[in-house]
């Protein structure tokens, strides 16, 4: 393992992937404390405001203030195309404040806490906001929502890890170590699964999804199928390297001195397989943001009031609202950095333990 | 080669027969049931028809029995209740719709192939080079960005930097409505590649990666093996060293990517279709999805995996063939 | 029951129909001319002054896009907009919507008012060439509309519990009567197509089945401008000017003007403008948000018509009174519940987030129509106020008793002590629909109520609120479309409507409200008549009624748009409920 890590310094695409993760997770942890506003705060004075983050200014032209300040926005529906455009307002300066305290939020939901990192004062709220990637129609601020939208996401990457890569040790350990019938009946039912189309089936289990269920049986709902169709390949490959371990010598010495099935397999043969297992749950994490993300965009997956980044983009799938709206895009850029960041980890740790390894 | 050809159709079977109870299964899963769902909507006669044909009221045994006799006699895939016409018609004949899917597929497998070769070519000859940093660069994003992702950010660059939109992009459909229904002439053939060409490039975007990254790997092998030096210390020419001999050794592995190429395709297929809404078999199933059209969702099911595995066959077979050291007993 | 007629999935259509208009008020508004070349003997005349643009010239196709394929070509069992937008463009009835005469020439009520003679238009053929005859009639109305093996609208026709009576006097003379009088008659023959006997008398046992859309084109005849030319399924249906149709314009130039009318099918909302705005299509019923993008265009010849607000719509949050939740269904049924809930509704927020302030709220049944004033101010209100409907909460005993933010039912509830949330339905897709449900949702988590807001397929939805004993859901946010005809709310607002999806009806032997009988009765007594100003009063009542006890939580109205080619089309007036042409004889090709 300490070997595996060693080897892993040495591949800067790795460790920009781990960097990346590790950027991710700390947005995720600290996601609350990041946003300026309720990720399902609505300001519907604010509907579809374009990102303000190239209006900060920085000095202040007439009295030479520094430090980061907006103008008030002034919004005028236009009579002819019924929009609300939004002009900046120089008499009104507002100053853009750190370690604000504003909404409360409970910190890991244990510590309640008030403080966050960005704000404007409340008393300034209705003339301008601190959306830094802008909202969407209802008002809603993107930049807290996307910090939001990044939990969701990793979180069911890793469980949805840890769920395939259990249940395809379970099968592949059972059906290399048993051999014979059993092994022939594993084998043909993790074939059968790796023949299915993904996309498809999970499409269909999905849409299956009884209507009532509340947005965490949803979301639970998820991890399992994004699980039920990823695991067939950790069967395969442990069964490979468990049928090929069964044979060594001290799996010989510990079946003479009596020990059970279950302690072999679990003590013996499955550590020899952890560096595989290691780099699958890598790549499987990866894919499964990937999957999730697709699922929830086309309107399958996670739902309201959850957040994650493909239900974000999913108001990028108007090709009008995207011409008009183009910041609905930028969930897109998160998405693609966590997907991005596994796959160079998982990558550089397959070259790490063995560059021929198949996945 | 017969036996073992005969060996693995019969496993592709019994695959597809385990497959198609596993579908089955999962679509009885989705909620709502025909007979109250559509009591209302459609008329007494024809659900009681139904019900007998398809066995609705029996247990789910008996029903997937019916089905999968439905299918061998008579091609019959089921009853779509959303459309009042039979699955076959739905997801396959009407409109053309199979023969429109094969077409996107076989047309954007033709350009992702034209565009990643010379990729991977370039790389490969190059590995030093900024421009060889650049196309792995590309590959490597373009195989972790979700195709549907690729998919928008390629829209919106069409839309509204490139400003397409002006000239009529085509979007919906495969023809301009005066040409539906025309007999075919050079005009009609232009209208059909200007309504293609989005979505093929949709398709084959995402795709091109995944092919250029593989083709580039393989071809790094087979440049570094001792008989391509001793071609090279013979004097050869590079050119022909590329050409008749590392290619074509290289393209062998390709055949055997069938196996994850058409899942692929068929993910940014899917997405095209939605955005784009192409009259093919996934813009069918999508919508059968969407209205709980069980017995299309399932036909659905069943094709993909059907296509998944002919890719798979075809591919087993054509190694078989090209590659003298696979032996197949 | 035609349920696309009333549950609609989008929010904008618009709202030009008119109302049923009474007996007496109507008045044959033909004009007579000599028409040349014209296929019928006896052509209705319109005249250039009714046309927007004036007259038009003959030639062109139009193409407009279908929101989805056809489901069949039967008018009478018909019961999708896809279908819909083609049907009204090849059929016609005995009268006009506006309450003038169509295929009809003339009619005349007896004195009694018990019965009308209609005579038909002299030498009308349908598109076949098959002349139309007094039986036709008949066989439409008798043999098939009433006819219990069809699944056809009936309600409409039924007085006090009987149909009309249909006698053929002569070939082109037939009298429809009953035994008092029906005010509804006349409008209730504008959406009624005449259909040709000599191609469906054979299929009079198996009607539900006939015309479907593998029948040939050429096996399809009606009375509209168009006939089916061709139908490409998942692709286009393209129609053809109905060579025998029975109108010609005031310089005597057979109608309609267009040679050809192309609809493609195209199910996807973005799709559709995007198509507009890229001159594939030449009209285009545009949504709130696409106003910006069309009238960026406007240089071009792209044209917006925003029309005030008074659609027939009621876009409406719906409370299952028949919940299976024993909580929920008592607590649904409180009529101060309702009216906390429509307190808690953000119309303000909703119209100009969803609508981009394109809509007016709404807090009753308020249509603007002959009948309906709309929302009155002596009316009940139950508007925007979270104090108010928080106060009410608290008066139904629901409180916060364990500290977690979510109000908990009291224990007079069957199931004490439960957190108070419930599913609200939304339909996939329709982005207004689910914008007004978020924001729902918000408004009430912070009044302690937990709400999980679920996007079903429009199918699905009806399917819950419609198809089974009592309704499969516990809240929706639904739009109801509506004729504008008051005969038809009693499908809806009366307790044993076939659209009450509300229900608490008295079908468990449940007595319901006082306010609920007296709607109903309001409703028959109305039907039947035939003072104007009584009818009036007795339709102010019933608007009044449902604005104050809430069955519904009403919304807002939207405002109805339209979008055409100015530089392409002329004529065009608009389409109904964003489907169909509204004029689809006259519209012309530039």
């Amino acid at each position: 393992m300490s070997n595996l890590l060693g080897r892993l310094k040495s591949s800067w695409l790795g460790l920009i992937g781990f960097f990346v993760l590790l950027a991710l997770a700390l947005i995720a942890l600290l996601a609350d404390f990041l946003s300026p506003y309720p990720a399902d705060e609505l300001h519907a004075d604010f509907s579809s405001t374009p990102p303000v983050l190239t209006q900060i200014h920085w000095t202040d032209p007439e009295t030479g203030d520094s430090g980061p300040f907006l103008y008030g926005s002034q919004k005028i529906r236009n009579p002819f195309t019924s929009k609300v455009e939004f002009k900046e307002d120089t008499s009104l300066k507002i100053p853009i404040n750190f370690w604000v305290h504003s909404w409360s939020y409970k910190f890991l939901g244990i510590w309640s806490s008030d403080l966050h990192l960005l704000g404007t004062s409340a008393n300034t709220a209705s003339s301008a906001g601190l959306f830094l990637f802008g909202t969407d129609k209802l008002g809603r601020d993107l930049f807290s929502r996307i910090l939001i939208g990044t939990r969701l996401p990793l979180i069911l990457g890793i469980l949805v890890a840890l769920f395939s890569i259990g249940f395809g040790v379970f099968v592949g350990g059972i059906s290399g170590y048993f051999g014979g019938a059993l092994d022939l009946l594993l084998q043909r039912f993790t074939e059968a699964f790796m023949s299915l189309p993904r996309l498809a089936l999970l499409l269909v289990l999905t849409a299956a999804v009884p209507i009532g269920w509340t947005p965490q049986y949803r979301f639970w709902g998820l991890v399992a199928a994004i699980a039920l169709v990823g695991w067939a390949p950790v069967a395969r490959v442990v069964r490979g390297q468990v049928l090929s371990l069964r044979e060594e010598s001290y799996v010989a010495a510990a079946k003479v001195f009596g020990a059970s099935s279950a302690h072999i397999i679990w003590k013996h043969l499955i550590p020899n397989t952890m560096s595989y297992l290691i780099v699958a749950a890598t790549l499987i994490a990866a894919n499964a943001v990937v999957l999730e993300s697709t699922i929830s965009f086309l309107g399958f997956g996670l739902q309201e009031p959850n957040v994650s980044w493909g239900l974000l983009l999913q108001s990028a799938k108007s090709i009008p609202d995207l011409q008009l709206h183009p910041w609905v895009l930028i969930p897109g850029c998160f998405l693609a950095m966590a997907v991005v960041g596994f796959n160079f980890l998982g990558d550089a740790l397959r070259d790490a333990v063995d560059p021929r390894m198949a996945l | 080669m017969l036996g073992y050809l005969l060996r693995r159709a019969g496993v592709t079977l019994a695959l597809l027969a385990l497959v198609s109870v596993i579908a089955f299964a999962v679509i009885k899963l989705m909620p709502g049931d025909y007979l109250t769902q559509y009591q209302m909507s459609l008329p007494a006669e024809l659900l009681d028809s139904l019900r007998e044909q398809y066995g609705l009221d029996q247990p789910p045994l008996i029903q997937y029995g019916r089905w999968v006799s439905g299918i061998v006699t008579a091609l019959d895939f089921g009853y779509s209740f959303e459309n009042q016409r039979p699955v076959l018609e739905v997801l396959f004949t009407s409109g053309d719709r199979l023969f429109w899917s094969l077409i996107l597929l076989l047309a954007a497998t033709i350009t992702s192939f034209c565009v990643a070769l010379p990729l991977a070519i370039y790389s490969a000859t190059h590995p030093k080079g900024i421009g060889s940093m650049l196309t792995n660069g590309f590959s490597l994003l373009g195989i972790s960005i979700p195709n549907f992702l690729t998919a928008l950010l390629l829209l919106y660059v069409l839309v509204s930097v490139l400003q397409v939109g002006q000239l009529g992009l085509g979007v919906a459909g495969l023809f301009d409505p005066q040409y539906v229904d025309a007999p075919w002439s050079w005009e009609k053939l232009l209208n059909l590649l200007w309504h293609l060409w989005p979505a093929v490039l949709v398709i084959s975007f995402a795709n091109i990666a995944v092919l250029a990254r593989y083709l580039r790997a393989q071809l790094l092998e087979v440049l570094s093996q001792p008989y391509i030096q001793v071609a090279r210390s013979k004097g050869i020419s590079e050119r022909v060293v590329l050409w008749r001999h590392a290619l074509r050794n290289a393209l062998n592995p390709v055949l055997s990517l069938m196996g994850f190429w058409l899942p692929s395709m068929f993910e940014s297929t899917l997405v095209a279709a939605v955005i784009l809404q192409l009259p093919i078999v996934e813009g069918a199933f999508w919508q059968a999805l969407g209205r709980g059209d069980q017995y299309v969702v399932l036909a659905g099911l069943i094709f993909f995996s059907v296509v998944l595995f002919v890719g798979n066959f075809i591919s087993d077979i054509l190694l078989a063939w090209s590659d003298p050291k696979i032996r197949y007993e | 029951m035609n349920l696309s007629k009333y549950l609609t999935s989008r929010v904008v259509v618009l709202g030009v129909l008119l109302g049923a208009l009474a007996l007496a008020l109507t008045a044959p508004a033909t004009t007579f001319g000599q028409g040349s070349g014209a296929a019928v003997d006896n052509p209705l005349v319109v005249s250039a002054a009714s046309m927007p643009d004036g007259l038009g010239k003959s030639g062109g196709t139009l193409i407009m896009d279908n929101i989805s394929d056809p489901q069949t070509f039967n008018p009478i069992t018909a019961r999708d907009d896809g279908s819909d937008a083609i049907l009204k463009l090849i059929n016609a009835g005995l009268m006009a919507r506006d309450g003038s005469v169509a295929v009809a020439e003339s009619f005349n009520i007896a004195p009694d008012e018990t019965s009308v003679t209609f005579t038909l238009r002299k030498g009308i053929k349908f598109s076949d060439g098959t002349p139309v005859t007094a039986e036709d009639v008949r066989f439409t109305l008798q043999d098939v509309i009433f006819s219990a093996n069809v699944n056809s609208s009936k309600q409409a026709w039924l007085l006090n519990g009987q149909f009309p009576n249909v006698q053929v006097i002569n070939d082109s003379t037939i009298k429809i009567s009953s035994s008092v009088p029906f005010p509804g008659l006349l409008s209730n023959l504008a959406d009624t197509p005449i259909l040709p006997k000599h191609l469906l008398s054979g299929s009079v046992q198996s009607f539900n089945q006939a015309w479907s859309i593998v029948t040939p084109p050429s096996q399809i005849a009606g009375l509209g401008p168009f006939v089916i030319k061709s139908y490409t399924p998942g692709q286009q249906v393209v129609l053809a000017r109905n060579p025998y149709y029975w109108k010609t314009d005031s310089s005597g130039v057979q109608l309609p003007y267009l040679d050809q009318v192309i609809l493609p099918v195209t199910t996807n909302d973005d799709v559709r403008l995007l198509r507009f705005l890229n001159g594939q299509t030449d009209v285009y019923p545009p949504r709130p948000q696409d106003l910006q993008s069309i009238r960026d265009k406007s240089a071009d010849g792209f044209n917006v018509v925003v029309q005030p607000a008074g659609t027939a719509d009621s876009n409406v949050f719906s409370f299952n009174e028949d919940a299976a939740d024993p909580n929920l269904q008592k607590l649904f049924r409180d009529e101060r519940f309702r009216q906390a809930m429509s307190y808690a509704a953000d119309r303000a927020s909703m119209i100009s987030t969803g609508l981009d302030g394109l809509g007016e709220p709404r807090y009753g049944p308020g249509i603007s129509s002959e009948y309906f004033i709309g929302d009155d101010a002596d009316f009940p209100q139950y508007a925007f106020d979270m104090s108010k409907a928080r106060q009410l909460l608290d008066q139904i005993g629901l409180t916060d008793s364990n500290g977690d933010g979510v109000r908990e039912f009291p224990s007079s509830y069957p199931q004490p002590g439960a957190a108070v949330q419930f599913e609200l339905l939304t339909v996939q897709d329709s982005s207004v629909l689910i914008n007004d449900a978020t924001i729902y949702s918000q408004a009430l988590k912070s009044l302690g109520i937990n709400v999980t807001a679920t996007p079903v397929a429009f199918n699905t939805l009806v399917t819950r609120l419609l198809n089974s004993k009592t309704p499969q859901y516990q809240v929706a946010r639904i739009t109801i479309s509506f004729s504008g005809d008051p005969d038809y709310l009693g499908d809806i607002y009366a307790a044993k409507g076939t659209l009450h999806f509300w229900k608490y009806s008295d079908a468990q032997g449940q007595a319901v409200p006082d306010w609920q009988n007296q709607v109903q009765q309001l409703l028959t007594q109305q039907t039947v008549e035939s003072d104007p100003s009584k009818r009036f009063d007795e339709l102010k009542q019933f608007q009044q009624v449902v604005a104050q006890h809430v069955p519904l939580v009403y919304l807002y109205n939207a405002q109805a748009m339209q979008a055409d080619r100015k530089d392409r089309i002329g004529n065009f007036s608009g389409t109904e409920r964003s489907v169909t042409l509204l004029n689809p004889d006259y519209i012309f090709h530039k």
